[in-house]
């Protein structure tokens, strides 16, 4: 019925009269023209009158609001034709806004609605009718202004516009419908037919907006028929590449949705019928030829995403020569059949590789099609467009198909490796990464792993990590292969030794995967002879410990490999083993098993720390005198700050124990000395000889920061203790200088934000404070809600006084246990140390110009990233702190990272050379400001500052000079 | 006028000596003006002759030159200077900076070694120069009132371009060589969907669809590696400018890579100049080039240093790339003669070689080859052919059709038979009709006339809906629908200023004229069994309103029906002896309403049969 009525408004407008008398059109098109005369001063009228518009944020009464609500529709309306069009679609956008912000009554809002219906449908420009479309849009979709109109209405509307001579109102009805469908009836296949026509509308920014609604739809889980799949598929031979690049998207979309719908190849004799999938990926795979870059790279894209696409046709996007397109797709297979049978695989194509050999060939020319069509050498295309976006996302695609057919890893693998020799680093890297992915499921051979290798001493230090951990992952096929890797390891070792622990990594896992291999090239590697003793290797040569790493994890898996090696080198086994343990791992060498030798010395140093502790405990408990607890707290330290140091790997989880512990006795210890005065009833006098100096002061700070940053694995319930203890620590400087402090001098008002600083953690945490604190706590509540007396040091003395008495050093020497803790630390890499002392030459430059350094370090146990920083100190004392970039730090493992980035430095001009220190560190925010306990900052730490450092100082010596040229 | 036609003075069936006469729209351009490598004599230029006698310039329009290759603009001094072209000469900025140095050289090597007189001096190519438009990519340019070239990029070589030519309605685009895949200092040929009526497109590779260029490449750096890690000496003849770049780039990057240290001599000379001009125009060159020179400009080489004559004679490996790359003359030829005994070296030629050069004479395998009366080499290094030309091979010739979607294709720079075959696939695959002339062979293609109409907006808005579905389309009409074609009613008035398409009511008015009405009106014996008309009226109409309701349907108080435009009369025959036998019913419709009246026509008919049974 539908045709009929269409029928009927054609035959109308032949035999109606026209409705408007010539001279109104005449009048309008008048007015039209006149802004274009004066166009520059009607732009900034409506520039003006747009502001006007605009409503303040600030929040208005309800009233107010109905007024500017009232005045936008007026604006909007237009008048008598005052406004331009623009500053009333603007209206009408702003309209909108207010039309669905929560003080709006509903009231207003359909009487709005109605108001915007009305302009709709009155107006015929283009530009407003288009955004009061989607102002009404807007309201509908948001659901408050739903009820202001009907179902009925809303589909007139909607079917009204997306007849309309303008394509922007085209657009916005397009989008108006499918927006505004879900309320009306279920039946989207109507509007998909709808959008489905507009496919083919004459103005390509209505095909765009159409092909956008569909895929909008199709986001939105709304399945497409496959009766819009030719369409679609036509406008993939759109002339605007921007339609294109969504048919290329709807194509993938429609035929995901149902893969083994048989389909009919357009032309071709005999038919022939394929499955939608793979239709879909020969039009995708045709998309790569596409002349516009944005549409290969979606296509390049897309190409990745396809699932359950069939073999043949994913082998066809390898190969280039394959003609012939799907047309004739049983002739293919004849042809393939009979190349094999002939033993000749080599198509009618020359390669270009033999002169002569591409001379006309009689070839029968219906099997033959150069077309790009079907899937034919898509990928290889891909791989070698003009466009690095492309080649990438060729690339990823690649890998991606790779990972779902591991038949097309094994084909793809040496396109794959060709990548990596592409002239961009980032599709280099890219390629790498992409085949790392792959690499398990296929085994290098000899000619690709010499590719593979030949990128080994690239300059970038990121694809040489690539490479090698491509490399860790592989499978070699030969022993050849293996020892070509070794060889080309150990050069890269001696040209990039800052590489060295990653190269020894990759020995290991090398190792590790290719233990027979390894057996056969023992002796090689080893440099043994039958009969003659050869010379014993040095046993810190980086090359040479790099190969005994490799023989070491192959033994692993194959024992008998001990035959082979010579005395020396289970002599090394011992040492390695010690040295870099996590490189070297348990194997059953000589008499000796050092496996029962480690278990034993891990054991023990566990066990020790507790006997340590426990007997520290006990000491401290039996002792009746509370002055002879010192010697024993400071007896444990040392001891403990010994063990600390001899153990083997700062890394390693004990020694973080070790100094954790010894840091926590020592800050007990200050405490210890700063209450003991109090705690033995000693006169008054004698408390006042003890009084504690800043430096202490400061050492105490540093401890207990130090012991709450620098480790990872704190729980709230010790950072609570160690926040107790410097508020104790604070509140024993106040006692004893409690006669030189003037009241509410800033040492008391810092105490009290000291205090609330713990309350407040205290809340966020569920912690409860010790007891300990509490009488500070409650004095600082009273004074709070003023209930104390006026004097504020005094209101406090009591308390503290009564803290000072109770504290307990048992209590805490028990509530801290640091076996799981783990430090926190950095080691410099880069730049090298090259201070006075190291001897080498000082770097020189212009004096307030820059210079700058290359830092290189891994950071271990980092949890937060952003604390990290640079800190360069200079011989006049001021420091300098640079924050590391996100992207300078990149994730290794779970537990570390490495930083990689560049400081630029420039200072005035000095007379001699001099260094200055550069070191990693971590900012931290105290409790309060500390610049009242500490005076005067350490070498690298800086606590009033919120400095810790994590590594050790790198000096380097520089010198700035006063002129460009001497 | 409403053909183009197409002559081929130089490479039509053949490569060499480009240059091809195109009448498009009453104008003569001159596509190239290039010599041939293969001739010495007279036959090395393109007949000029054909063109006409007298004056040249009253015959051409313009010259168009693609690049500065020689087979392209070896012969444009002559034609300007001795042949008497005074009129503009079209070429991109790096072919108008380059042509000069190699149109210098060959003179230098035709005149002062091989003694030759009557030939252009440098003086006439300076003169010749000063006639050239340099134009950028993309620009249209006026040629005069009618005619605008366009120029595209094409790769092959630094400033090479394609270009479009248009007079009215009519236009045309000439490929030049081009490259369809991009290299390591080019990218590829690219033009938008101009739809031309002819595309002259270069066919050298037209048998030829190559490997990925990623082999090619792994495989002449593994050659190399090779044959320098055995000591052995390499000789890759080369032209001047362009694979030379390329090679370069590439032996760079892979020197600097695999640190070696054997040294890359390139003959001086003109590619001294030439390589200033590559790194001044970085602008033409590729996405990875243009991104990276800022640090470091790729053509500053760091590897590879100028070659002097007595170089050839130092023991130990090395690699040089010498002129020319055909191996018929010059140092390649020298170093050539020097090396070529020596099993350890090889020979690398990266191009095509024409039939008659040594180089093509090496590559088909002959181990004695004569270069002059006196002189026989004795061929024992090893050869090796790389296609490394930066031709479109058939796969992207047939891309670069897909791309411009033409109507019309004519092969030129290439072999006979290779060109039959692309020929056939091309016919094949696109259905577009492709030719090949021979030199001299005039082609004519003929294009469909274009006429412009205005159409007035409202009328082309309201067609615009109105196509959307095909039932408002008339009947008659919808049979010659095909595809994309849409039809658009209206009235063709024809003034003198143009023509106009409008709606038929506006036409009507702005003539004055008054509305013909068109009826087609259909008699229908109503049969004597059937009941009396009145009755017969009303259950007529009760049966037209159910089928047709959606229409303005009324029934006029004389009985008759009305609907739209069709009326339904009835009539008592006039002839009182026939009394009541002679009943009709005339069905009769206006000409718009063709549809709806012969379908209510043939309702009725049926009705009636079935009311009489």
């Amino acid at each position: 019925m539908a045709t009929h009525r269409k029928r009927k408004a054609k035959l109308e407008s032949y035999s109606n009269v026209i409705s408007k008398p010539p001279e109104k059109t005449l009048a309008i098109k008048l007015k039209a023209k006149k802004p274009k005369i004066a166009s520059e001063s009607s732009l900034r009228d409506a520039a003006a009158q747009i502001n006007i518009l605009s409503i303040p944020k600030r929040l208005r009464s309800p009233q107010q609001i109905d007024e500017d609500i009232m005045r936008l529709v007026k604006t909007m309306q237009g008048g008598q034709g005052t406004t331009s069009a623009a500053v009333r679609a603007s209206a009408s956008e702003r309209l909108a806004s207010l039309l669905l912000s929560d003080s709006c009554s509903q009231e207003m809002r359909e009487k709005c609605m109605g108001e915007l219906v009305g302009v709709l449908n009155s107006e015929d420009d283009g530009c407003l009718r288009s955004s009061v479309l989607g102002a009404i849009a807007r309201c509908i979709q948001d659901g408050k202004c739903d009820t202001a109109i009907s179902e009925k209405e809303i589909h007139s509307l909607g079917m009204n516009c997306i007849q309309d001579g303008c394509f922007a109102v085209r657009v916005s009805a397009l989008h108006f419908m499918t927006s505004c469908w879900d309320r009306q009836l279920a039946d989207l296949s109507l509007l998909k037919k709808i959008l489905a026509e507009f496919v083919g509308d004459p103005d390509s920014r209505v095909r765009k907006a159409a092909l956008e609604e569909l895929v909008a739809l199709h986001s939105k889980e709304v399945s497409l028929e496959l009766a819009i799949y030719p369409t679609v598929a036509c406008a993939l031979k759109d002339d605007d590449s921007d339609v294109r690049v969504l048919a290329v998207e709807l194509v993938h979309c429609i035929a995901v949705g149902q893969p083994d719908t048989p389909m009919q190849l357009d032309k071709g004799e005999p038919m022939t019928t394929v499955r939608l999938i793979d239709d879909a990926f020969m039009k995708t795979c045709g998309m790569m030829s596409d002349l516009a870059a944005n549409v290969r790279t979606e296509a390049a894209r897309l190409l990745g995403l396809f699932t359950d696409v069939s073999f043949t046709f994913l082998e066809q996007t390898l190969d280039k020569k394959l003609m012939s397109h799907m047309k004739t797709r049983k002739s293919y297979h004849e042809k393939r059949r009979d190349g094999f049978a002939a033993g000749n695989t080599k198509s009618v194509w020359s390669s270009g590789r033999d002169f002569g050999a591409d001379a006309a060939k009689k070839v029968d020319s219906d099997e033959c099609h150069i077309v790009n069509q079907g899937a034919c050498g898509a990928f290889i295309h891909g791989l070698e467009d003009e466009f690095l976006e492309v080649r990438t996302a060729a690339v990823k695609s690649m890998c991606q198909l790779s990972t779902k057919y591991p038949k097309f890893a094994a084909l793809s693998l040496d396109f794959q490796v060709d990548m990596f020799n592409d002239e961009i680093d980032s599709v280099r890297l890219t390629a790498i990464d992409c085949l790392c992915k792959v690499i398990h499921l296929v085994e290098l051979e000899e000619d690709q792993l010499e590719t593979v290798l030949g990128i080994l001493p690239d300059c970038s230090s990121d694809i040489r990590e690539a490479i090698r951990d491509l490399l860790a992952n592989s499978h070699l096929t030969t022993k050849s292969c293996l020892n070509q890797a070794i060889q080309s390891l150990l050069t890269n070792l001696n040209s990039y030794p800052q590489d060295r622990p990653h190269i020894w990594k990759c020995m290991k896992s090398l190792g590790d995967h290719h233990s027979s291999l390894a057996f056969a090239l023992v002796k090689d590697l080893l440099n043994t002879h039958p009969y003659f003793v050869s010379q014993e290797p040095d046993a810190d040569d980086p090359a040479y410990i790099g190969i005994l790493i490799l023989v070491f994890s192959a033994m692993k898996h194959s024992p008998l490999m001990v035959e082979f090696c010579p005395q020396h080198t289970i002599r090394h086994y011992s040492y390695l083993r010690d040295s870099i343990p996590d490189l070297v791992p348990d194997v059953q060498i000589g008499k000796k098993s050092p496996l029962v030798l480690s278990e034993r010395s891990m054991k023990t140093a566990s066990a020790l720390i507790d006997r340590i502790m426990g007997r520290v405990i006990h000491i401290v408990q039996r002792q009746q005198s509370r002055a002879a607890c010192v010697p024993v707290l400071e007896t444990a330290i040392r001891d403990f700050e010994q063990v600390a140091t001899t153990t083997s790997s700062p890394h390693s989880a004990s020694s973080a124990t070790w100094t954790c512990i010894s840091m926590h006795l020592r800050c007990l210890l200050y405490l210890y000395q700063a209450f003991e005065p109090w705690q033995s009833a000693s006169s008054e006098s004698h408390r006042l000889l003890s009084v504690l100096s800043p430096t202490s002061l400061n050492e105490f700070l540093r401890y207990s920061y130090s012991l709450q940053h620098l480790f990872c694995g704190l729980t709230d319930k010790e950072q609570l203790h160690l926040r107790e203890c410097r508020v104790l620590l604070h509140a024993a400087y106040i006692l004893q200088n409690s006669h030189k402090i003037a009241e509410k001098s800033q040492h008391v008002l810092c105490l009290l934000s000291r205090l609330q600083s713990l309350e407040r953690f205290c809340k966020q945490t569920d912690c409860t404070p010790s007891p300990h604190v509490k009488h500070l706590l409650l004095a600082k509540e009273n004074i709070y809600t003023g209930a104390g007396s006026g004097n504020l040091l005094q209101s406090l003395c009591g308390p503290l006084e009564q803290t000072a008495k109770d504290f307990d050093i048992k209590q805490y020497l028990l509530s801290f246990s640091p076996s799981t803790f783990q430090r926190t630390s950095a080691d410099i890499l880069l730049p090298r140390d090259s201070g006075r002392g190291s001897g080498g030459k000082p770097k020189q430059f212009v004096s307030a110009l820059a210079i700058s350094f290359d830092i290189e370090a891994i950071l271990t146990n980092v949890t937060d990233i952003e604390s990290v920083c640079i800190q360069v100190l200079f011989p006049d004392g001021t420091r300098q702190i640079f924050y590391p970039k996100a992207a300078e730090i990149k994730k290794l493992t779970d537990s570390t990272h490495r930083l990689r980035s560049t400081v630029v430095l420039s200072h005035s001009q000095w007379s001699e050379a001099c260094d200055i220190e550069i070191s990693i560190a971590r900012s931290f925010t105290p409790d309060v400001d500390e610049f009242l306990l500490v005076k005067a900052p350490s070498d690298l730490d800086c606590i009033s500052k919120g400095l810790l450092n994590l590594s050790g100082s790198t000096s380097v010596s520089i010198q700035p000079k006063d002129r460009l040229y001497r | 006028m409403s053909d183009i036609k197409v002559v081929p003075l130089g490479a039509g069936q053949d490569v060499g000596r480009s240059c091809i006469l195109l009448y498009i729209g009453g104008k003569r351009i001159m596509l190239d003006c290039g010599m041939h490598m293969g001739f010495n004599d007279q036959r090395r230029f393109p007949d000029f002759s054909y063109i006409g006698a007298g004056p040249v310039t009253e015959y051409i329009d313009c010259v168009i030159i693609s690049h500065f290759h020689l087979d392209h603009c070896g012969a444009l001094p002559y034609f300007t200077e001795m042949y008497g072209y005074d009129g503009p000469i079209y070429m991109t900025h790096p072919t108008k900076a380059i042509c000069p140095i190699l149109l210098e050289d060959y003179r230098k090597i035709t005149v002062e070694k091989k003694g030759e007189t009557d030939f252009f001096t440098s003086a006439m190519i300076k003169t010749c120069m000063k006639k050239v438009v340099a134009v950028n990519l993309h620009q249209t340019v006026q040629v005069d009132d009618e005619l605008e070239i366009k120029p595209y990029y094409a790769g092959h070589v630094l400033g090479a371009a394609m270009f479009r030519i248009k007079v009215g309605s009519q236009s045309a685009v000439y490929t030049g060589d081009y490259n369809m895949t991009p290299d390591r200092h080019l990218g590829a040929a690219w033009i938008d969907k101009c739809k031309p009526d002819l595309l002259i497109t270069e066919s050298t590779y037209a048998t030829t669809i190559r490997d990925s260029k990623r082999c090619r490449e792994r495989d002449f750096l593994l050659k190399v590696h090779e044959v320098i890690e055995a000591g052995g000496k390499i000789l890759i003849p080369v032209f001047a400018l362009g694979r030379a770049q390329e090679l370069c780039i590439l032996l760079e990057t892979f020197w600097e890579r695999m640190n070696l240290k054997a040294p890359i001599y390139f003959s001086t000379g003109l590619t001294e100049k030439a390589n200033h001009y590559y790194k001044l125009f970085i602008s033409w060159t590729n996405q990875k080039i243009k991104s990276t020179f800022v640090q470091r400009n790729m053509f500053e080489f760091k590897h590879i240093k100028p070659f002097e004559r007595s170089f050839a004679d130092n023991p130990g490996p090395m690699v040089v790339f010498a002129t020319p790359g055909m191996l018929h003359a010059g140092l390649s030829l020298n170093i050539f003669k020097k090396w070529a005994h020596d099993k350890r070296n090889m020979l690398i030629m990266p191009g095509y070689c024409v039939a008659g050069t040594v180089g093509h004479k090496v590559l088909t395998g002959q181990k004695k080859i004569e270069i002059d009366k006196k002189t026989v080499i004795d061929v024992q290094l090893s050869v090796e052919y790389m296609s490394f030309s930066a031709h479109a091979d058939a796969k992207g010739i047939m891309q670069l059709i897909r791309m411009c979607e033409p109507r019309n294709v004519l092969l030129v720079h290439g072999e006979e038979k290779k060109m039959e075959f692309l020929k056939n696939q091309i016919e094949k695959e696109f259905h577009i009709s492709c030719t090949f002339p021979a030199n001299g062979e005039m082609v004519t293609i003929e294009t469909d006339p274009r006429i412009e109409i205005d159409v007035d907006a409202k009328l082309l808005a309201y067609a615009g809906g109105k196509i959307k579905s095909d039932s408002s389309v008339p009947k008659r009409l919808r049979a010659d629908l095909d595809g994309d074609d849409r039809v658009l009613e209206g009235i063709l008035v024809m003034r003198e200023s143009g023509m106009t398409l409008m709606e038929p009511q506006q036409a009507l008015k702005e003539l004055g004229l008054m509305e013909q009405q068109l009826r087609f009106t259909t008699r229908l014996g109503v049969p004597q069994s059937a009941p009396p008309l009145k009755v017969l009226s009303q259950r007529l109409s009760g049966m037209l309103k159910g089928a047709f309701e959606d229409c303005d349907f009324r029934v006029m108080p004389d009985g008759s029906i009305g609907i739209a435009s069709v009326m339904i009369q009835h009539t008592q025959g006039a002839d009182p002896l026939k009394g009541e036998e002679d009943r009709e019913l005339h069905v009769s419709w206006s000409y718009q309403d063709d549809d709806l009246g012969s379908e209510i026509a043939s309702c009725t008919e049926d009705f009636l049969r079935t009311t009489s049974l």
